[in-house]
């Protein structure tokens, strides 16, 4: 996709009735354009610089934006409250590397089977959950369901290698003569899960089925009256949703040499959600903002993770309170506010 | 979200570390200063057994820097080490391993002394050109394995100290008939397999085996399991938290046997109830430091705690589980000519004894056979005796 | 056989006690604003280590449990005041919040607290038999004050005028605050009454298991489960989901296999779920809390 027409899309969905100045709205688009430049940049920087922490930094960065991404799908734009994703990033990863260890199957064939017992699963728990409005109880439901995936994993021992984890040791097979068994090769396969997350949330976004979502988040009664399948759309989002943290997951197996039931723990999904509200939550570069500031910043500054957390704590809450749109969320009403002849910084509140 | 947290530890860490590092600078006589990598759980519920061991690792780091290194090939050698924490976690401790190994010039690592995260970095080592000194009781598994050539285990085997301690603890407290208690780990499997044959040898029945829930709080239906089954002992594991919830417990219920043997900690558990138990035995896999009399010991213990600035815990018997590895990597360095060798300085350790605080030899596959000590307490008396290598 | 299963019934009333002391302080909050306070586990550890200070400084066991009682309760009145009171009934936003709260209150514990295992003696020692059964004593001190806690605490909703003000606001808060009720200041109320009740379980589970920082996920979980059981904001359901999820525990880990402990519950919760979605007790949909 290129950049213009992603771009135009963003403009076209911020469009008012009010004609805007031509030249503002050149500005805006180039703001767009440098955030995807950034956006390149960042990503093609470990692979230019070739330095094995920069990838390594880089792989668990991409991994976890590919994660806040396929979630902000389900939070962001269908507005469903799961508590479930990190247990489907553990799914598959357990799931692919059991397909591959014990039943031999080469690596992307067990990624798709991953994928499809993930969305199975995420059928089974979300089609009870998800019968009533309010979110309650599919928080509810998907918070038990994740605690007791993790507790299966770690007492199946037979199966999963029980709480002292599996261990991983192949690489997915080289695609076109691509290999994947260096640092390189292993980041951009991380890097790939990220673009094609983004793809998939891009298209859903732009589809009937991601204008429903919205408006279901918007009011449920109201879209069913618009002839909105309510059940059958929010279903589909987490079953979209959790398959994408399990492809996630299927490739974190090799990457991390290493699985254990930690990686269901409900923090992970509690860390994922406090990234999505910091950078915008339904918004499409959101997720892409807060992964960089949550994972990225730290790491580069060499913050204690201790005060890490504290400070994710009190910028959660203060971001709810204060500015429950994100980041994104706030440079998009900017920008918008700016297009329709609004200056670009003010601190008068927006409405 | 159990992340690092225990900052006054950590800092002292940060704070030898530092104090060494200057030490380093000061002298400017090495001719090369070469890097060693550390990983432990320096924080989370691990820590207990990792910090104390990564102290005495830097501590032996230090009391060979001091001396003005060591000499290879007529040129001193100083060592600086870049350590990482594991938090407990087997995710990062293999982030862990991957920050070390991004250091081209590290070839040699020391720590981890859990099975958790000890196999999940063990992985990635064993996948990697570096000799790697490590202490959790599964890398058992891995030495003499390929992959497992370069990897050394300075903890005897609990097919090693269970010929010892197994005999000992039995005549010590007298048992006839014990259950086994344990979490739900592959550990715990692989302890059962070893411990309870030997039992039986002994002449020790074992009628009944039972894992729990490895975050169980509440033991009181699993030991209701052991109740008037006409048990005189229970064997423990896997660590102090755990031991202890199990010992108190017992006390509370009634009904159950009054003396534990326990592998996996100290004999902290036993002794804060030592009023309302009857015996209580636990291994003591490097040195006693409390009851002993060692002269060697008492030496060491004083180092410790000016090198530290802590005063002597349970734990702080772990600090031993490297510290004299460490002397044998350097001696093996000077005698093969070589910091990065590390092939050949693997060699080397497997072939000699090494008398230092522990007297330390390893086997061709790299299996410790060091001679341990066995601590008990009694009816309130407290004693320790040292049970031989082989 | 039969005794054995006595024993494992009481094991069972014990520790399921000390959950619906956790659940009903959820319940509680819920049933009023609306918030499902994920930080309430928190609550639980910080009232733990409330009573670990007193009782090793030497006050005693029964000051350790009232201060535990206390400060958890104006830690509830100054987080009611300061974060939750700007977005009551938001269900995602006080979600959100309360697990930002968790990640301070959590790391800042570890910090100062150290991730050790505390103990501290609990006023009752050892065991007492009982017709031929034996029990341990301080646990069952614990039942009886769990009983005595509970029961305080439902009396205080039926029979005072500020409990039936809470009531009433459960039931619906404009009608409420139509008759006078000081909505504000009751909701202030209703969360310093459920973080005490935190306050008072943590000095519970205290006087029997270790503490550390990060023992809140446990209690958490099992007050979220009961919270669902009791029918999301019945303080009656939540207090029998809790007898009866503790004994579900204490038999399926004594009959069944003790190392999938935790996951009866979470089973019991699934197949309440899919069977009962109002929970088990809530079927009236009147009598709220």
């Amino acid at each position: 996709m290129s950049v213009k027409s992603e771009t135009a899309v963003m403009i076209n969905e911020a469009a008012s009735e009010t004609a805007p100045g031509e030249n503002r709205n050149r500005i805006v688009q180039l703001v767009f354009a440098l955030g995807w430049l950034a956006f390149a940049v960042l990503l093609a920087t470990p692979i230019l610089a070739d330095s094995r922490y920069l990838l390594h930094v880089g792989t668990m960065i991409a991994l976890h934006g590919a994660l806040a991404v396929s979630l902000n799908l389900l939070l962001g734009y269908a507005g469903q409250f799961a508590i479930s994703h990190g247990a489907f990033y553990g799914l598959g990863a357990y799931a692919s590397a059991l397909l591959v260890t014990s039943a031999g199957l080469p690596f992307w064939l067990a990624m798709p089977l991953a994928m499809l017992i993930a969305a199975i699963v995420a059928a089974i728990i979300g089609y009870p959950a998800l019968r009533y409005t309010g979110g309650v109880h599919l928080a509810l439901l998907t918070f038990a369901f994740g605690e007791l995936a993790r507790l299966i994993a770690a007492n199946w021992d037979g199966l999963t290698g029980g709480p002292m984890g599996l261990r991983v040791l192949y690489f997915p097979e080289p695609v076109l003569g691509f290999a994947f068994s260096k640092a390189s090769g292993l980041y951009a396969l991380a890097a790939a899960m990220l673009l094609v997350t983004m793809a998939i949330v891009l298209l859903v976004k732009r589809s009937r089925f991601g204008r429903g979502l919205v408006a279901i988040r918007e009011d449920e009664v109201l879209a069913s009256f618009l002839g909105i399948n309510v059940l059958r759309y929010k279903l589909a989002a987490y079953v979209l949703s959790s398959a994408m943290a399990a492809m996630i997951g299927t490739v974190y197996a090799p990457i991390m040499t290493f699985i254990s039931p930690e990686l269901l723990n409900v923090h992970e999904t509690i860390s994922l959600i406090g990234v999505l509200i910091l950078g915008g939550i339904g918004t499409f570069s959101g997720p892409l903002i807060g992964t960089l500031i949550f994972y990225g910043l730290p790491e580069f500054l060499r913050i204690a993770s201790f005060y890490r957390l504290v400070i994710l704590g009190v910028l959660i809450i203060l971001v709810v309170l204060l500015v429950p749109k994100g980041i994104a969320g706030v440079i998009r009403q900017r920008l918008e506010m700016y297009r329709r002849g609004y200056p670009l910084f003010s601190w008068r509140k927006l409405s | 979200m159990k992340t690092g947290a225990w900052t006054n530890k950590a800092a002292a860490i940060a704070a030898a570390t530092l104090t060494y590092a200057a030490a380093t600078t000061t002298m400017a006589i090495a001719d090369q200063t070469v890097r060693i990598g550390m990983v432990n759980s320096l924080t989370g519920p691990h820590s207990g057994f990792d910090l104390p061991a990564s102290e005495g690792t830097l501590m032996a780091f230090h009391e060979i820097n001091k001396k003005g290194g060591i000499t290879v090939n007529g040129e001193k050698v100083t060592f600086e080490i870049v350590s990482e924490d594991a938090q407990s976690k087997p995710d990062v401790a293999v982030n862990a391993a991957q920050k070390i190994l991004q250091n081209d010039d590290i070839r040699i690592v020391y720590g981890i002394m859990t099975s958790g995260p000890g196999m999940a970095a063990a992985t990635l080592f064993s996948r990697s050109e570096v000799l790697y000194i490590g202490g959790f009781t599964l890398l058992d598994t891995l030495l003499g394995k390929p992959g497992g050539e370069l990897m050394i285990r300075t903890l005897n085997s609990d097919a090693a100290v269970a010929q010892s301690f197994v005999p000992q603890s039995v005549k010590v407290l007298g048992v006839k008939k014990i259950g086994i208690i344990l979490p739900n780990e592959d550990v715990s499997r692989s302890i059962v397999e070893t411990y309870k044959p030997l039992l039986e040898k002994a002449g020790v029945e074992v009628p009944i085996v039972e894992y729990f829930q490895p975050s169980t709080t509440d033991f009181a239906p699993v030991l209701r399991k052991f109740q008037n089954q006409g048990l005189d002992g229970l064997f423990v594991g896997t660590n102090d938290a755990v031991v202890e919830a199990i010992v108190r417990q017992t006390t509370e219920l009634g009904g159950l046997p009054k003396k534990f043997m326990y592998r996996g900690g100290s004999g902290a558990p036993g002794l804060k109830y030592k009023d309302q138990i009857e015996g209580f035995v636990w291994q003591i896999l490097t040195r006693d430091l409390e009851f002993g009399d060692d002269p060697k010991v008492q030496e060491w213990k004083k180092a410790y705690t000016a090198f530290t600035g802590k005063e002597i815990s349970p734990n702080t018997y772990w600090g031993l589980v490297y510290y004299d590895t460490v002397f044998m990597m350097a001696k093996a360095m000077e005698q093969v000519g070589s910091t990065d060798d590390v092939e050949a300085i693997a060699k080397a350790m497997k072939s000699m004894t090494y008398e230092g605080v522990r007297t330390m030899r390893f086997s061709e596959e790299g299996r410790a056979r060091s001679d341990i000590d066995i601590g008990t307490l009694l009816n309130g008396k407290i004693s320790s005796v040292r049970a031989s290598a082989e | 056989m039969f005794i054995d299963v006595i024993q494992t019934m009481t094991d069972g009333l014990m520790i399921g006690g000390l959950y619906a002391t956790v659940a009903v302080g959820i319940t509680l909050v819920f049933g009023i604003m609306g918030i499902l306070n994920f930080a309430h586990g928190q609550m639980v550890m910080l009232g733990a280590y409330v009573a670990f200070f007193f009782v090793t400084a030497g006050y005693g066991f029964w000051l350790g449990l009232a201060f535990a009682m206390l400060a958890m309760a104006l830690l509830g009145l100054v987080m009611e005041r300061a974060v939750f009171r700007f977005i009551l009934t938001d269900h995602m936003g006080g979600l959100t919040v309360s697990l930002g709260i968790i990640l301070i209150i959590e790391n800042l514990a570890a910090a100062y607290f150290t991730p050790d295992h505390r103990n501290f003696d609990p006023p009752l020692k050892g065991g007492v038999e009982l017709l031929g059964m034996q029990f341990s004593a301080q646990r069952l001190l614990v039942l009886a004050l769990v009983l005595v806690l509970v029961t305080a605490f439902y009396l205080f909703l039926q029979k005072t005028r500020l409990g039936k003000a809470i009531r009433a606001m459960g039931q619906n808060r404009t009608g409420a605050a139509l008759v006078g009720v000081q909505v504000g200041q009751v909701t202030a109320i209703v969360f310093a009454l459920g973080s005490a009740m935190a306050g008072a379980a943590g000095a519970l589970y205290g006087s029997l298991f270790a503490i550390t920082p990060y023992m809140a996920s446990g209690p958490l979980m099992k007050g979220f489960i009961l919270t669902v059981l009791g029918g999301l904001g019945s303080v009656p359901g939540a207090v029998i989901a809790g007898f009866l999820l503790g004994i579900a525990e204490s038999f399926g880990s004594r009959y069944l296999s003790a190392s999938f402990r935790d996951g009866y519950g979470f089973i019991l919760l699934i197949a309440a779920l899919l069977l009962f979605p109002r929970g088990l007790f809530g079927f009236s949909g009147k009598e709220k809390v």
